[in-house]
């Protein structure tokens, strides 16, 4: 009666951790099957090398960063060294030669000697305070007056070369001292941080709950066994992880020698890691178990966050030594009275000195042990009461207060705005995460950023970049706070549209804030230039609703299988587009190059919204997707920009291979015929490539009503009468209002140049067109024979219709007008806004570029007269 | 005027008649792979007409193209005379719709994911409330309705996306697997609703594999299977036609019986 069906005996604790770790691996390597696969499926070719290459290039990453991170503490030991020798009374400086040269002034005693020995004294001054102000910040003269100063007091005894002052870790005696406490201080930091990896750098996470958990257990295995096997999982997961025993072999190479090191690799390096994975997983679990569904994502991104920013910060260390410095000045008060022992512990210093590898080894087992067995210790505990956290009942939402959602008006709005003030996991998905890219990506600018303390203009610039950056790492996560409640979305009338659209007023909202905080300090910072900030911060408004608009095309289609699908490489490119220019416009201080940069920014906004509009529908049906009627705004934007861009670079050709450099009148040749080349070729591409695609120049030309919005109303003028009557009545008026707008432009002018600033351009301008008559002749070339046919097709048959398509009315005029002046010198911005306002109007009241063209050849032959 | 009247209401009738869901020859395809193969049947306003199939048949692609998530590779599909994909905006105002697993936002209660929806519907949202919540006491949800949707059990879910279905008093109401994971309170619960709502006039188009299910309810069923369309008819049609099964599940198994797998 006792003997049990052989079927049900309960496997043992080494079994089941086996039996899961090797479930894990197939699961890891299926998973890894299915990418490739979908990426074939995508690209239509085998990819695998490429994919292959970049799995061995993150290992290379990473086991590089793991390395750095063990110089980092060599580096933190040698920093506390330094502080402790200045402490002492002594300089330390870079090498001894230094020494040698201010010894060798003391020693000359012949004239020729004493020449001699301080001409090399002058040159070592040169170096080390270069060497200092490199490293240790000041300026080099600051540092230069410092070293003189040192040399009269103190003499050569007053210096130690930097050999001799910092011994290395070899020499930590005591583990009451600054070295021993930065060294350990980085270590813990870089342990921290291995810690807090998780199983990647999954910045936002949706991970909330395990269901595998509940269906493991259904089994008759022990807890622990199954929290161990899912603990040793990040391990496969996540290089960090496999390339972890490269920092022990970096520290105690450096201590030991490069055998020593290779050793302490395999013997210390890979239980520490597996220890790290472990205590790792077991947090996660923890949280998993333990905390409400609203706080999970929350404490999870924050670790995860966390340990992105902790390797980030070692990086930084390794670039800026000076942190240490400032550290080590910081901590030197605790030094002595609390004791730092994890360094010296675990690399084996013993206290009398000597250095024992057995020690280190047993000391780093020894931890590693307590840390794996406290994992699973604290997950076994956490899982005792209940598995699947339904006794962690989160309290109903207050729905008393200030904060009671009526959703009346802007509901979707309304919604955001709950998302970010309940899910605690929203601040860490759009405040931490971006904040810590833009901070890095600002690093890398940081030639900009070393000036932010120095003027008003460098402060606000790196604010507006620093929010440019933001929206930009946000808009893509737009649907990640959805998740699979998105079809609800698909049930309303309003759908999808308004929804990104409330997605991009949240982050508008959140940027905003960031970037008003320091533009404040700015003003509070800078007093006398308050206005101008002032300025700025509403350049921001118009800039930035466009920015977060924009960035939110760029969101990632949502796949069957949650796995994020990469946005098109095009349009990233097309959305980067100007991001800058307004910052970089503030930064210089050229007004122009800002505004330049808002209006650039709502119309390429437009068109990734008349594209991203298009796709809208078939966000769940890419198989159905079709591309939106022409023209489109991006294909006026890129035609536009190629006349530009096109008609400068042959311009510079044209100059370099025909003409004498520093000749005015072969430049404005160059310029003209470069201009006229480039318009004919890009006019003709355009309308060849529009023709393809359903849209015949002659539709271009005259715009015949669609659709119901691109309807147009008869005017008194051209209301009745025969076709001919009508059209030479059209073309009159546009020779009359290019007449008109030609003297209103010259008026304007010359009331600009009643302006010191302005008259000095104008008379150089004045002169050089009458030195060289031919260079008057090749502008009027340009700006009659091509602009006008050229500039129309563009920016009235093209953008301007487009425009239209997408903001209607007013809205669309201003905007193509404001878009057209940008192309052109400043200083004729108001009349040449003008023209584009006039052209767009009669366009659109008419049906007919022909008018515009010819008011647009008129006003140019007025002006140029 | 009265004459203008009547040939406003003539061309309007003409344009829809009777039926309120026509689906006429609709193929989908994703890529190489056909979902649904030429489907062809229409649902006159007022029915209560079951959707059957075994899983993967294609119920849920169906849906979703009347939901003008989809686009149809070929063929129409009609909901009151408008286009399914085209006119998506003026469909959604006719159709509620209650998805198999209805997910919901993680951090609102589900009365405000109600105030969410009749917002978005463009409904007054305090009389919208008013209006519903009998129905909510009824579903027996009164007591969770300002708890987190989120920590809702399955069934609750079920119950609250009904609720959502229903808000804007929708012509047509399509159910993905209405009483999947219910308890038999809540079922019989469910069922009465929908025969309520179709006596009301509502037309109602659910999907299942539940035999008994549409035995009870419906007068006419289709049944797909493989993403072809096996069957389609009223009950007694269905009966007869297969004069040799007795019951409606036997005609089932027999129309997508499949060959055994190796």
């Amino acid at each position: 009666m006792n003997s049990e069906p052989s079927a049900s005996r309960a496997l043992s604790f080494w079994r089941t951790v086996g039996l899961l770790l090797s479930v894990a691996r197939r699961r890891a390597g299926g998973r890894a099957r299915r990418q490739r696969q979908l990426l074939r499926h995508r690209t239509g070719s085998g990819t695998d090398t490429l994919g292959t290459l970049g799995v061995i290039l993150v290992w290379i990453a990473m086991a590089g960063m793991n390395s750095m991170a063990g110089y980092v503490v060599h580096s933190a030991i040698l920093a506390g060294q330094r502080i402790q020798a200045e402490q002492q009374g002594k300089i330390v400086v870079s090498g001894s030669y230094f020494i040698d040269a201010i010894r060798e002034r003391e020693r000359a005693t012949s004239q020729t000697e004493i020449k001699q020995a301080e001409a090399q004294l002058e040159n070592a001054y040169d170096d080390e305070s270069r060497y200092r102000s490199d490293e240790f910040g000041g300026t080099r003269e600051e540092n230069e007056l410092f070293l003189r100063k040192a040399v009269q007091t103190h003499r050569s005894t007053g210096f130690i070369s930097e050999r001799n002052a910092q011994h290395g870790p070899a020499y930590l005696t005591t583990a009451r001292s600054l070295p021993g406490m930065l060294g350990s201080l980085a270590l813990l930091w870089w342990l921290v941080m291995m810690i807090c990896q998780g199983e990647g750098l999954e910045l936002d996470l949706q991970r909330r709950r395990n269901p595998m958990w509940e269906w493991l257990f259904s089994h008759p295995v022990k807890p622990g066994a199954v929290f161990l096997a899912e603990m040793l999982s990040p391990m496969a997961a996540n290089p960090t992880y496999s390339t972890g025993p490269f920092f022990f072999g970096v520290l105690y190479g450096l201590i030991y020698g490069p055998e020593v090191g290779i050793a302490a690799a395999i013997l210390i390096g890979v239980p520490v890691s597996v220890a790290a994975a472990c205590v790792g997983k077991a947090l996660e679990i923890g949280v998993m178990l333990r905390v409400p569904p609203r706080s999970r994502g929350a404490l999870l991104g924050l670790t995860s966050w966390f340990g992105y920013a902790a390797m980030v910060s070692l990086l930084l260390v390794l670039a800026m030594p000076k942190i240490l410095v400032v550290l080590g000045g910081l901590l030197r008060p605790l030094a002595t009275s609390i004791p730092s022992p994890l360094f010296s512990w675990s690399v084996g210093l013993q206290s009398d000195g000597s250095l024992s590898f057995i020690s280190g080894m047993m000391v780093c087992w020894l931890g590693s042990i307590v840390m794996i067995a406290g994992g699973v210790g604290f997950t076994v505990w956490g899982s005792q009461h209940d598995l699947t956290s339904s006794s962690v009942k989160a309290k109903p939402p207050s729905t008393k207060g200030p904060l009671t959602p009526r959703f009346g008006k802007d509901p979707l709005y309304r919604k955001e705005i709950l998302w970010f003030l309940r899910d605690r996991g929203a601040i860490v998905q759009t405040i931490l995460i971006p904040l810590t890219v833009a901070g890095l990506q600002l690093f890398n600018l940081h030639s900009l950023a070393r000036n932010v303390d120095s003027s008003w203009h460098y402060l606000s610039g790196a604010a507006l970049l620093f929010g440019t950056y933001f929206l930009w790492t946000l808009g893509p996560r737009s649907l990640s706070s959805e998740g699979q409640a998105l079809w609800l979305a698909l049930t309303w009338p309003r759908g999808l549209e308004e929804l990104m659209k409330a997605k991009a007023r949240l982050w508008f909202l959140i940027a905003t804030t960031l970037v008003m905080l320091v533009l404040v300090y700015t003003m509070i910072s800078f007093p006398a230039d308050a206005w101008r900030v002032l300025l700025v911060a509403v350049g921001w408004l118009a800039f930035g609703r466009s920015m977060s608009q924009k960035s939110v095309t760029l969101v990632p289609t949502p796949s069957s299988s949650g796995e994020p699908q990469p946005i098109p490489r095009a349009r990233r490119w097309a959305a980067s587009l100007g991001t800058f220019t307004f910052a970089v416009g503030v930064i210089t201080l050229r007004w122009q190059i800002a505004v330049v940069g808002i209006v650039y920014s709502w119309v390429t906004a437009a068109a990734m919204w008349q594209n991203f509009r298009a796709r809208l529908p078939f966000l769940f049906d890419p198989w159905s997707e079709k591309v939106p009627p022409p023209p489109t705004l991006m294909h006026a934007m890129i035609a536009i920009s190629i006349l530009a861009e096109g008609g400068a670079i042959l311009t510079g050709l044209f100059i370099v291979f025909v003409s004498s450099p520093g000749e005015v009148t072969g430049i404005a040749l160059a310029q003209a015929l470069a201009y006229g080349a480039v318009a004919f070729v890009v006019s003709s591409v355009a309308s060849i490539m529009l023709t393809a695609r359903g849209l015949p120049p002659k539709e271009v030309w005259c715009w015949r009503p669609q659709s119901h919005s691109e309807q147009t109303k008869p005017w008194w003028w051209s209301g009745d009468g025969t076709r001919g009557r009508r059209f030479v009545m059209s073309m009159f008026i546009g020779a009359m209002g290019g007449l008109l707008l030609g003297l209103l432009a010259l008026g304007y002018l010359s009331l600009l140049s009643q302006f010191p600033t302005f008259s000095e351009m104008f008379r150089v301008a004045r002169e050089q067109s009458e030195n060289y008559p031919s260079l008057k002749l090749s502008y009027a070339v340009m700006a009659i024979a091509f602009a006008p046919f050229a500039e129309e097709y563009l920016f009235r048959g093209l953008l301007f219709r487009a425009l239209d398509r997408e903001w209607g009315g007013w809205g669309a005029l201003a905007g193509s007008a404001a878009f057209f002046a940008i192309y052109h010198s400043p200083l004729a911005w108001v009349p040449v806004g003008l023209v584009g306002l006039t052209n767009a109007f009669l366009f659109k009241k008419t049906g007919r570029l022909a008018p515009a063209v010819v008011l647009h050849m008129v006003y140019n032959i007025v002006v140029l007269s | 005027m009265f004459t203008e009247k009547m040939d406003f209401e003539l061309k309007n009738s003409f344009a829809s008649p009777t039926e309120l869901v026509e689906i006429d020859h609709v193929t989908k395809a994703f890529g190489d792979k056909v979902a649904l193969k030429d489907i062809s049947f229409s649902v006159p306003a007022g029915q209560l007409c079951g959707l059957l199939g075994p899983n993967g048949a294609g119920k849920t692609t169906l849906f979703r193209l009347l939901m003008g998530i989809l686009k149809a590779t070929e063929g129409a599909l009609l909901v009151d005379g408008h286009d399914a994909f085209e006119e998506r905006v003026e469909v959604k105002r006719l159709v509620g719709f209650l998805p198999d697993e209805p997910v919901f936002y993680s951090y609102l209660s589900g009365r405000e994911i109600l105030e969410l929806s009749a917002a978005m519907h463009g409904l007054d949202v305090k009389t919208t409330m008013d209006q519903v919540y009998p129905l909510i006491a009824r579903l027996r949800l009164a007591d969770d309705i300002d708890n987190y949707a989120e920590d809702y059990s399955r069934g609750m879910k079920k119950k609250l996306g009904l609720l959502l279905s229903l808000l804007h008093e929708p012509k047509l109401l399509i159910l993905d697997e209405p009483t999947n994971g219910l308890d038999v309170e809540s079922t019989h619960l469910f069922y009465d609703l929908m025969v309520e709502e179709s006596g009301r006039g509502t037309t109602v188009l659910f999907s299942t594999h539940l035999m008994d299910q549409v035995a009870k309810l419906c007068s006419h069923a289709v049944i797909i299977n493989d993403g072809h369309q096996v069957a389609k008819g009223s009950l007694g049609d269905l009966r007869s036609t297969f004069a040799e099964s007795s019951s409606l599940e036997e005609i089932f198994l027999k129309l997508t019986a499949r060959p055994p797998q190796k």
